[in-house]
């Protein structure tokens, strides 16, 4: 299907142009591999290296499978959501290690339907696709594959198709203008009250009770069993709003494949230096912090100064040694949980 | 053989209906298609589900908790269906419907798509 | 300050490695030396952590196997990784279903390692007199 301009969505609004995602691209070595062994029909393994990197299942040319760190698979997403009970999926799993098709084993035990469990797996590799082909992408080796995937798409998607949709998702963030990269940054609930009275999704309302500084868009997928993409946008949305700040972002690894904006070089007025930080590390933030899983609209007060840490106490003290001083806090307990 | 697409086959015996979709209303991806293949399939597919989300925002307060059932469009000509199949805390799925009015009427086409939706996702 | 060391270690074994969620380090009698944590009970983790070392060490020595690398409980919503740090301590590692827990091990042997050089320099000496505070 060719693909041609997207309208914005009516009352969207750019928030000051484009943001990091609109230097992103499809990585263009993985899309001639993933469109090679379309072409030619074949059944192999294309190894990605890189961050998230993956592996992308093919059969006769068709992604079946695609297996990365950077996106909630389709048994998490199964198992999170609801949509199959736990003690279901474990007897399929059992049943299925003859045939090593769990996809047909989960049907055939009545467990979900099977145009309803095609839409889950053609929904999760549309957005572990995403989050391979914009990430960084080191090399694409193919393989010659080996065991026939656990949970397959039968018959697998298109390559062709699966990059157009995420070329299409570049251009929504794009167009939004998003500000939070999906890997990067990490969330937090903003400062602003939240109170009930607000028209908030419910979706909504689970994002800002588990963002404690801690969760990129893609941790947060995984606590909720739902899409990177998906909750990409509902960040976006809430960040428009006020609702939601990026408290730190992930540094550990190289930069992407593209300059990203938003780096954390510039002050961030929702961050503060932490001097006891070492460079590169995430600062602490002084806002009042959020006790997950509370509902919007509670605050805990700002965690009150700690005495100096008990660290010494708990070594093993020699025979003659002296006994550190009592510390009137919590005995074993040091500074340092929450932080982002 | 899909599934999927044998269940949309379905929705596309439907007398009037041009084209139908799935649509995953949390990213407005179309899950799979059947009928006359549309090049604005997937704009039109992305602005259903944010039409869908926004009115889900609105209509999931605290207080006043409706259920979002469906959204339409009428022109003298056609008649587009958004049907929410299925929606639970931000994840769903939309099937959208496009019907050719000179074909059929819009209460009919709504009738014989609300009684194959239900079953459409168990096949 | 030493503590503020160890958790410097701990947050950047998270940002490296995707899918960490928490990790405790905590003695080998199961109290806490710190905590980078969200909303798991950090107390529970050390102590079961240091008990699970403890059995892990024995199986490995019992199946003849040499030395414990991990000991990784694999569970429907996520991963537990517990790794000794020296002899007198030992880390854990939480991770989401997308963790590669292979990937965590390699990744971790560093971050073992600087924190048992902490907790060795802040530990007292054999003559009775405790390192100077860092």
């Amino acid at each position: 299907m060719a693909m041609t301009q997207e309208p914005l969505p009516a009352g969207v609004s750019a928030q000051g142009g484009p943001g990091p995602y609109g230097r992103l691209a499809v990585d263009r070595g993985l899309s001639q591999a993933l469109l090679t062994s379309a072409n030619a029909g074949r059944s192999v393994f294309l190894q990605v290296t890189g961050e998230p990197g993956g592996v992308v299942h093919l059969v006769d040319g068709g992604v079946v499978a695609i297996e990365t760190p950077g996106a909630p698979d389709a048994e998490t997403v199964l198992l999170r959501s609801g949509l199959i009970p736990e003690p279901g999926w474990d007897a399929a799993f059992t049943a299925a290690a003859a045939s090593g098709r769990l996809a047909a084993e989960i049907v055939q035990q009545g467990l979900i339907g099977a145009a309803r469990l095609e839409a889950v797996l053609r929904i999760v590799l549309a957005d572990a696709m995403f989050v391979l082909a914009v990430g960084r992408v080191e090399e694409c080796h193919v393989v010659d594959a080996a065991a026939p995937s656990l949970l397959a798409l039968e018959p697998g998607a298109e390559p062709r198709r699966l990059l157009d949709e995420t070329s299409r998702r570049l251009q929504v963030l794009a167009a939004m203008g998003s500000q939070i990269t999906h890997d990067r940054d990490r969330v937090t609930a903003g400062a602003w009250q939240v109170t009930s009275r607000l028209p908030l999704s419910d979706s909504q309302r689970d994002i800002l009770a588990l963002a404690n500084g801690r969760r990129t868009a893609r941790d947060m997928a995984f606590a909720l069993g739902r899409g990177v993409f998906a909750l990409t946008l509902e960040f976006s949305r809430l960040h428009e709003l006020g609702l939601l700040v990026v408290g730190s972002r992930r540094g550990g690894t190289p930069a992407g494949q593209a300059d990203r904006a938003g780096s954390p070089a510039g002050p961030n007025p929702h961050q503060a230096a932490d001097p006891a930080a070492g460079p590169g590390k995430d600062p602490v933030s002084p806002l009042p912090r959020r006790r997950a899983p509370s509902q919007p609209g509670e605050t805990s007060p700002a965690r009150a100064p700690q005495a100096p840490p008990a660290l010494l106490r708990i070594l093993r003290r020699g025979p003659s040694g002296p006994q550190v001083p009592a510390d009137p806090e919590e005995p074993g307990r040091t500074a340092g949980q929450d932080a982002p | 053989m899909s599934s999927l697409n044998a269940s949309l086959d379905l929705v596309l015996d439907i007398a009037g209906v041009e084209m139908t979709a799935l649509i995953d209303f949390a990213t407005g991806m179309v899950v799979a298609s059947a009928g006359e293949n549309s090049p604005v399939l997937p704009a039109v597919a992305a602005t259903v589900a944010y039409e869908a989300r926004s009115a889900v925002e609105t209509y999931e307060q605290g207080t006043s908790r409706g259920e979002l059932d469906e959204i339409s469009v009428t022109t003298a000509r056609r008649f587009q269906l958004m049907k929410v199949l299925e929606y639970q805390r931000g994840e769903g799925l939309l099937l959208y419907a496009d019907v050719d009015l000179s074909r059929t009427n819009m209460a009919l086409a709504a009738l014989q798509i609300e009684q194959l939706s239900s079953g459409l996702l168990a096949r | 300050m030493a503590k503020d060391r160890l958790l410097t270690e701990m947050r950047a074994l998270r940002d490296r490695v995707v899918g960490v969620t928490d990790s405790v380090l905590a003695s080998r009698d199961g109290l806490i030396i710190a905590a980078d944590t969200a909303t798991i009970d950090p107390d529970n983790l050390a102590a079961l952590g240091a008990a699970m070392i403890g059995l892990a060490q024995r199986m490995a020595a019992e199946a003849g196997q040499g030395s414990l690398r991990d000991s990784v409980t694999r569970n429907s919503g996520g991963y537990v990784a517990t790794y000794a740090v020296g002899g007198e301590a030992l880390l854990v590692v939480l991770g989401d279903t997308g963790l590669n827990w292979a990937l965590l091990y390699r990744e971790s042997r560093s971050t073992v390692d600087n924190l048992g050089n902490l907790l060795a320099q802040a530990s007292p000496r054999a003559d009775g007199t405790a390192a100077a505070a860092s």
